[in-house]
């Protein structure tokens, strides 16, 4: 390649880049929900005329699904009977590989001089897409039919004449449907936009050479990735992690297991010894397996790496038939969020192996989430329900402690909802929020706490909670040890108080009390060699116990300070009391 | 006689100054390197420079305006007080926690920037207040005394209290103030719902605690300040201290207290100013203004005259709650690096060689190849004549960095080739960040200018320019300088605000008209307490508003006067419309309410008025004349481009590029295509012919 070339392709690059983000911004600011608009559980994507991700998708969250929706498209349709104009939908979990029936997908071709050169592509979370539950999230479902209305991929609109007949049909399948109409209109204005804007692009520097760039960076990042594996020793690597249950907060714990095999410049994840696909919706569909093995991948490598599907040349998956990680129609998938955080700590730990100098345990994941709701008449004149992901905290590692309370993994940018806005807008009221002493995993280098909130319900309300780590911690690394696990108490500090598993639905009264904590995160490395002026520094900020110090660190302390003696005594005696 | 008006910019490496005469008209300009030890120190320098150069003495001055980061210094570097914090019963979680999210993807090995206060000094005290302000649980007056009393055992010396909904009921958080001003007495105090009255208790508490750690250092310095300019016979009572709000303040209103959070991006958002002053006096009406350094480059944007604000942002990693001139760092400047990833594919930026060991040309050690080599190489450099001769650079180190970043890896035999490439590339970068700052909020490009400020933006602005379709460009006399001339141009404000979560149907006009009546005394109060004149302070109301359930807020206008009941409509009308604008949807039928009431007081201050001189009110047009010619290269051609020096150019001179304008401060690239003029205010106007 020439140099004027390679300038070309950074510049054609930059300015592809710049649009998907410009994109990503008007399309949360576009919604005309709350939910999709705040917590900007939406995202915009370019894919190439062979369905190839050209770059970072808006959101790891919904990022594969959109070549393996456009597949389906393929596949239904005919890649051949696409034409300009053309809109097609889909929340079908095995048929668009969005990751849960609440996402809708959204795409419209771009074509310059008659030919198909790309996809423009969104998928967006909605208020509510049906189903037993409002959010369409269920944690007793048993079939993906009770987790949501669901549209299979569908030609919502051919050569421009959208077929009104869906919209009546998604009007009146879906709870606030002016919510959900309002959404998709939004999410379908932006994503023509998106392609119109692309033939400018094509007009002004040539198909051949936008293309051309398409090649050279999908190119560019094979050759880069394959440089980072080949700086790892070669060799095979397998771990296990386990969620408490199949999703519906009874039950069995369920195994994840994988296998890693890096040779050369390829890496292999076999997904052989994970537990069959749950009857309850802990599966994952496989874009979500591919978002998982990115994060590990990108987060070991450089949180700045240039990542595309050229990435994905060198990476090969195998699975087992009907698995949690490869389920089939019509297994349930809506507590996919809460399994991705385990099977990406798992990821990261065994990837971890292959590069000893970035050892890091498991973060606490999420830490859950709340959905209350009210009947019509409560707050305001609709039905209300006030919905928060809680956050956990991240792990030790070989680098330092974890952080506290703090969200993780691949949904670290969510915010916290703030207690103002909270008791303004719903009938209730905190009582605590406080950080959990002890609830980080010991080790050399300490897991993150966890925080604990406790509200108080001001008018009767259905509560639906779903989340992991109620009963299997998060592990720890070279020695650390777990964190402690999250928790859900009703009446919590009466006599009434009450422990529940992860998920459940709970009818409150006003004046009931409810606690929740996510996990910490687990500790790494042996705690015996940890720095008892650091164990010091926790005990006074109230992160670990007096006697958490002399159980897990094997530190004891008199008077604000290290009884360095006892201390020594304490360690050398097989650590710890 | 008193009639000089002097601006002192603090920057990281420059302090500038500007003084301008109110009655002759003339402007002076001095630049003296910052005293990073004692800024104070580079103040004085400045003013000893004008006396020596000038002739002009302290007792010359007639007010003495000023900009400093010596509050973002000391957060940068985490020299601020021991601060204590006293929060609701319960709740210590909430500074520990704060926003509960990360700031980028993909990091297993994040970090929160230490916390202002040390965990073992955030004390939580029994005491509650609901939504409405109704007290749940009385302060527990005891435990305040005793935990204040271990605060100050432990060498607190300034304490913020910040309890939940302290907005909607400040009498615990008063209290409070009672109980440690008896037990600690001097101790410096912060009360969030003083520092900033609205709703959210993590930005609240944030911004209370960054006024608390700052507010000793800010006073520190302002008195040291005072004494030092009462040393060099600086008599006038007419001292002032730029705002991040675009406004100034009298230094006693900042010795006074409670403020320090307002001062904090005073330096960019003078600059901000500047690009104002300029639509007002010179009849543009929108601007972009792009101010390249080093290692950074600010962005923001000027519309209708009056600078795009925001009210809450992120000031080295912290969250502030102020309103403030919005301007948008982009990793963009002159030490940006070009390089050859293993993948075979070019990266110009985002890692920058800064100033240190900066560009392969400074000769200090650096061999990669930056956006100023790349200028070096394409000829619109003089190495002779950077920062006015002070630095030489060496040219053949930027053509072999040229090289072996780029040129060799990529097959080209030219550093020109190589040069010619990365300044396009970085100029589609910056491009597009200012579209996408733009489109996120809510601006369209259409009939807007583009101001260079900074060394390097008057090198880039053209190339920026036409990546936007902007074709008309201000390079101002002294871009290095721009900031200290915003102090000349600002006037004194305040803001206010409070929150009260009104919905708007069912609350009583009466109710707004009480809340905005609240604010406008307490503004009206204050101004007096400065000793300016309330007959001339404008004030300005605003309401924060959004549809019931809504995350957030948007700021919308309300007239002045005692409202009626059709104010309500009018809110409602901005509102939507502003909504329409933003997210192109609004929602007629959804309610609407109110979650804050704001009010601006501005006190107008003589200004520079460089616009009726009238030495220059009859400028004549003719053509410049180069002082040289030498090669320059644009688009991989080599042309002779003419060479001209900025003192050398007078009002209506005109010219066309390819040239180059050098100056102490900055060059201006003047390509082909663009023609150049001088107005009356010896700016520097390019069109794209």
């Amino acid at each position: 390649m020439t140099l004027a070339a390679s300038f070309n392709t950074e510049i054609i690059r930059t300015k592809f880049q710049s649009m998907v983000d410009e994109m990503n911004v008007l399309l949360a600011r576009s919604a005309y929900s709350t939910l999709m608009r705040e917590s900007r559980d939406c995202s915009y994507e370019f894919l190439d005329a062979e369905a190839r991700l050209l770059g970072p998708p808006g959101s790891l969250i919904h990022g594969y699904s959109f070549q393996h929706f456009i597949g389906s498209v393929w596949r239904v349709y005919g890649k051949d009977d696409i034409k300009p104009g053309d809109i097609y939908i889909s929340n079908h979990p095995y048929e668009s590989f969005v990751h849960h029936a609440p996402d809708l997908a959204v795409m419209t071709p771009v074509f310059h001089g008659g030919e198909l050169v790309a996809y423009s592509c969104s998928a967006a979370h909605k208020p509510d897409f049906g189903g037993a539950m409002p959010g369409s999230s269920y944690s007793r479902a048993t079939e993906l039919i009770q987790e949501g209305f669901l549209l299979p991929i569908i030609r919502y609109a051919r050569r421009g004449r959208v077929f009104d007949e869906f919209t009546r049909l998604i009007q009146t399948n879906v709870r606030s449907p002016h919510l959900v109409l309002g959404d998709m209109n939004s999410q379908i204005g932006i994503t023509k936009a998106a392609a119109k804007r692309m033939t400018e692009l094509l007009d002004r520097f040539g198909k051949r050479a936008v293309l051309d760039a398409f090649n050279t960076t999908l190119d560019g990042t094979e050759k880069l990735f394959e440089e980072y594996l080949s700086g790892w020793n070669d060799g095979t690597f397998s771990g296990e992690a386990w969620l408490d249950d199949d999703g519906s907060g009874t039950g069995d714990p369920v195994r994840l297991f994988v296998t890693v095999t890096k040779k050369g410049s390829a890496i292999e994840f076999d997904f052989n010894g994970t537990d069959p696909q749950t009857r309850g919706p802990a599966n994952m569909v496989i874009s979500v397996v591919k978002a998982c093995v990115t994060f590990a991948l990108v987060s070991l490598i450089d949180p700045n790496f240039p990542f595309n599907d050229g990435m994905w040349r060198s990476i090969t998956l195998r699975f087992g038939e009907r698995t949690v990680v490869s389920p089939e129609y019509p297994s349930p998938v809506g507590n996919c969020t809460q399994s991705m955080h385990r099977l990406i700590d798992l990821l990261v730990e065994v990837v971890g192996k292959f590069q000893p100098e970035k050892g890091v345990a498991h973060s606490g994941g999420s830490g859950g989430t709340l959905a209350l709701s009210w009947p019509a008449g409560v707050v305001g004149p609709h039905p209300y329900t006030h919905y928060e992901i809680l956050g956990a905290a991240t792990a030790g590692s070989n680098r330092g402690d974890g952080e506290s309370g703090v969200a993780t993994n691949s949904s670290s940018n969510l915010f916290l909802a703030p207690i103002e806005i909270i008791e303004n807008a719903a009938p209730l009221r905190l009582r605590r929020f406080e950080m959990v002493p002890d609830s980080g995993g010991p080790g050399k280098y300490r897991g993150g706490l966890s925080y604990r909130r406790i509200y108080e319900v001001l008018d009767p309300a259905k509560l639906n909670r779903r989340a992991d780590r109620v009963k299997k911690p998060s592990s720890g690394s070279d020695g650390g040890k777990p964190g402690r696990t999250g928790e859900f108490a009703l009446h919590s500090g009466t006599e009434r108080e009450e422990h529940f598993g992860g998920s459940g639905f709970y009818d409150l009264e006003a004046g009931d009390t409810f606690a929740v904590a996510g996990s910490g995160g687990g500790g790494y490395g042996d705690p015996l060699e940890r720095d008892p002026g650091l164990v010091l520094r926790d005990v006074l900020a109230g992160w670990v116990t007096e006697e958490g110090a002399r159980r897990d660190y094997g530190v004891v302390l008199a008077g604000g300070a290290v009884d360095a003696e006892a201390t020594r005594a304490l360690r050398s005696s097989n650590g710890g009391a | 006689m008193s009639d000089w008006r002097i601006g002192v910019d603090v920057g990281g490496s420059f302090t500038d100054l500007v003084a301008f005469n109110t009655r002759s008209r003339e402007t002076r300009i001095e630049k003296v390197p910052t005293v990073k030890a004692d800024p104070a120190v580079g103040v004085m320098d400045a003013l000893a420079k004008l006396e020596r150069d000038w002739g002009v003495s302290g007792g010359d001055v007639e007010a003495f305006l000023h900009g400093t980061t010596i509050g973002t210094n000391a957060l940068l570097e985490m020299k601020g007080a021991r601060v204590g914090l006293l929060v609701t019963g319960g709740f210590r979680a909430i500074p520990q926690v704060q926003t509960g999210s990360q700031p980028r993807p993909f990091l297993l090995f994040y970090h929160r920037p230490e916390g202002l206060v040390q965990p073992v000094h955030i004390k939580d005290v029994p005491e509650r207040v609901d939504k409405s302000g109704e007290v749940i649980t009385p302060l527990d007056v005891e435990a305040t005394r005793q935990a204040v009393r271990a605060l100050k055992d432990d060498g607190v010396t300034s304490i913020a209290v910040s309890f939940l909904f302290a907005y909607a009921n400040p009498a615990h958080e008063q209290t409070a103030r009672r109980i440690i001003e008896e037990e600690y007495p001097g101790c410096i105090i912060s009360l969030s719902s003083e520092i900033m009255p609205r709703i959210r208790e993590w930005p609240r508490m944030s911004t209370t605690l960054v006024n608390a750690y700052l507010e000793p250092v800010l006073t520190a310095y302002l008195r040291s300040l005072d004494q030092q300019l009462a040393e060099r016979d600086v008599t006038t009572s007419q001292r002032y201290l730029m705002q991040s709000n675009g406004g100034v303040m009298p230094f006693s209103a900042a010795i006074r207290g409670g403020r320090t959070h307002h001062t904090l991006l005073s330096g960019p958002a003078a600059g901000v100013v500047s690009a104002a002053f300029l639509c007002a006096t010179q009849g543009f009406r929108n601007l972009v203004s792009l101010d390249i350094g080093g290692t950074s480059a600010d962005v923001a944007f000027v519309e209708g005259g009056v600078p795009v604000e925001v009210t809450q942002g992120q000031i080295e990693g912290r969250t502030v709650y102020a309103p403030m001139v919005d301007v948008e760092a982009v990793s963009a400047g002159g030490g940006t690096i070009a390089r050859v990833d293993a993948g075979g594919l070019l990266r110009v930026g985002p890692d920058s060689a800064g100033s240190d060991p900066g560009p392969a040309c400074y000769g200090r050690g650096g061999t990669e190849a930056t956006i100023t080599d790349a200028d070096m190489a394409l000829g619109y450099l003089d190495p002779d004549y950077f920062l006015g001769g002070a630095m030489s650079l060496d040219p053949a180190a930027s053509d072999r960095a040229l090289m072996e970043g780029v040129g060799r890896p990529l097959g080209s035999r030219s550093p020109r080739e190589a040069a010619w490439g990365i300044v396009k590339v970085i100029e589609v970068k910056m491009a597009d960040r200012i579209l996408a700052l733009a489109s996120e909020k809510g601006i369209s490009l259409r009939e807007f200018s583009l101001v260079a400020g900074g060394g390097a933006g008057p090198l880039r602005s053209a190339g920026v320019a036409e990546e936007l379709g902007i074709g008309r460009i201000i390079v101002p006399p002294r871009p290095g300088a721009f900031s200290a001339l915003g102090l000349l141009c600002s006037d004194v404000i305040h803001d206010y605000v409070w929150t009260s979560v009104s919905e708007l149907e069912s609350t009583p006009v009466d109710e707004l008209n009480r809340q905005f009546a609240r604010l406008e005394q307490q503004a009206l109060a204050d101004v007096e307490e400065e000793g300016l004149p309330t007959r001339r302070a404008r004030l300005k109301r605003e309401a924060d508003v959004r549809y019931v359930g809504q995350g957030f807020e948007l700021r919308v206008p309300v007239r002045k006067g005692t409202l009626a009941y059709s104010a309500k409509r009018e809110v409602r009308r901005r509102f939507e419309a502003r909504h329409q604008r933003l997210y192109g949807h609004s929602a007629p039928n959804e309610a609407v309410e109110i979650v804050s009431f704001r009010v601006r007081t501005v006190v107008p201050t003589p200004k520079m008025r460089a616009g009726h001189n009238d030495a220059v009110a009859q400028v004549k047009r003719s053509a410049a004349q180069p002082s040289a010619h030498r090669q320059m290269y644009f688009g991989g051609e080599a042309v002779s481009g003419a060479v001209y020096y900025r003192n050398g150019l007078s009002a209506g001179e005109r010219f066309d590029g390819p040239a180059v304008v050098c100056q102490e401060d900055s060059t201006t690239v003047v390509p082909p295509g663009w023609g150049a003029e001088v107005d009356e205010h010896a700016n520097i106007i390019m069109t794209r012919r």
